[in-house]
């Protein structure tokens, strides 16, 4: 296992669990789930899905109601949990403490679900965090590649471009997952610097753990990946910005 | 190779003086795609909250969860403490028992101009808050020998006055200007350590 490294200022925006189930839950459990974790996450707002087909040559619509989700959130609105009729989805957005932190409200909140609804057949598991990292500028420019090892690259021709957005997947092994990037740049959050977003989603969905104990083991496996992905997409300069409150 | 920006400018500029750029790519649905939330992206789905008329109480409660929810967004460029102090004032700025009949809700735009000044001036001295008729949030901060109030408008732009008192003067200055050069503005008043340090 590598070492694991905690950054002063985690440029981490927002961490995200979810589970996504064969079935769906109906509204009955969804609500009796959400009393169970509601000491915790004391705000609920409740939202209605809907999928949209628009058929512009028949100038017709037809909506398919995706159930209601119940989002519950922490009072500092940092905590929060959603649960879906196919989902159940535990995120942290900034500052983001550590991962024993956010794993234990994973399990607690988990755990409580759990005795609502039973056995449900667990589709994927994936677990995302999404950093934003801001680059510093001079003379208007950033030299993005001091910072990131995975940008855009184009020929000499082109010394200077502009935003981009970049995606990529690939299979992992201990634990076998599949990897999905996002990277690019996204509106500037602080003066003076340029923002550049690293989006790493880990996630299974071939052979997905059932029972908790195993579902746990594979987080943290998951997490270890994570990090040690996030380690070899960034440089020592991004690990210096990130390390100086 | 160079991502190339103009300094801190709101993202209208920033396209106007980006180079290379293809007519055809619509950058800002770019920047878009790549900041949507985790729990925005797992459907392509038409989400809207349940209810449509809402009551002063429900959204003053919005209020304070955007508020919150904007500010975690340069959470940790914050200290903790300032933090649960600005969270406290956010709460208390649109409690239901100290709201009156009339009073404006506050303006998006206006709060992150706020943030993006807090950083911009590295600031670490906790302000008193207030809101303005049009719904822009008012910084004011007492120093020792005078004090120095802002009022966060859209787009980037800071209204400011500073009073000093030196002796039996008292000097006033006021003016209007970006964040990014808020501290440019302010450079000949002794206010820009002060609340920075805190």
């Amino acid at each position: 296992m590598s070492e694991r490294r905690v950054y002063s200022a985690a440029p981490i925006t927002e961490a995200v669990l979810e589970l996504r189930f064969a079935d769906a839950v109906d509204l009955a459990e969804i609500e009796k789930a959400s009393k169970k974790v509601a000491a915790r996450y004391p705000s609920e707002t409740r939202h209605q899905s809907k999928t949209a087909k628009i058929d512009l040559a028949a100038e017709a619509a037809e909506f398919t109601d995706l159930g209601i989700s119940v989002r519950r959130s922490s009072v500092d609105e940092s905590d929060i949990i959603v649960i879906g009729p196919k989902n159940f989805l535990v995120s942290r957005v900034a500052p983001y403490q550590n991962w024993e932190h956010f794993f234990g409200r994973i399990s607690a909140d988990w755990k409580d679900a759990k005795k609502v609804f039973g056995h449900r057949t667990i589709e994927r598991v994936g677990l995302r965090y999404i950093n934003r990292l801001d680059l510093p500028q001079v003379d208007n420019n950033v030299t993005f590649e001091d910072y990131l090892n995975v940008f855009v690259r184009l020929p000499d021709m082109y010394p200077v471009i502009g935003p981009y957005n970049l995606q990529l997947e690939m299979a992992v092994k201990n634990p076998d997952c599949m990897v999905t990037i996002n990277s690019g740049v996204v509106d500037p959050v602080v003066p003076g610097r340029v923002s550049f977003l690293l989006d790493i989603d880990v996630a299974k969905t071939d052979k997905a753990p059932q029972k908790t104990d195993d579902l746990f083991e594979l987080l943290q496996a998951m997490a270890v990946k994570k990090n040690e992905i996030f380690e070899s997409l960034i440089t020592d300069k991004t690990r210096a910005l990130i390390d100086v409150r | 190779m160079f991502v190339n920006f103009d300094h801190g400018l709101p993202l209208a500029s920033v396209e106007e003086l980006t180079p290379n750029r293809p007519e055809n790519l619509d950058w800002k649905a770019v920047r878009e795609r790549n900041q949507k939330s985790a729990t925005q992206t797992q459907e392509q789905s038409l989400v809207g909250a349940l209810g449509e008329i809402k009551s002063v109480d429900s959204q003053l409660f919005d209020t304070r969860a955007l508020a919150k929810r904007m500010t975690s967004q340069i959470a940790m460029y914050l200290s903790q403490d300032f933090r649960d102090q600005l969270f406290s004032q956010i709460d208390a700025l649109f409690d239901i028992d100290n709201w009156e009949p009339g009073d404006r809700l506050l303006e998006e735009a206006s709060y992150r101009t706020f943030l993006r000044a807090l950083l911009a001036l590295n600031i670490n001295m906790r302000p008193g808050l207030g809101l303005s008729d049009d719904g822009n949030l008012l910084a004011i901060w007492k120093l020792p020998n005078g004090r120095i109030s802002m009022e966060f408008l859209k787009s980037d732009r800071v209204r400011w006055f500073v009073s000093s008192v030196a002796g039996k003067e008292t000097d006033t200055a006021a003016g209007e200007t970006s964040v990014v050069r808020l501290h440019v503005a302010l450079a000949a008043y002794d206010v820009l350590d002060q609340i920075a340090l805190g």
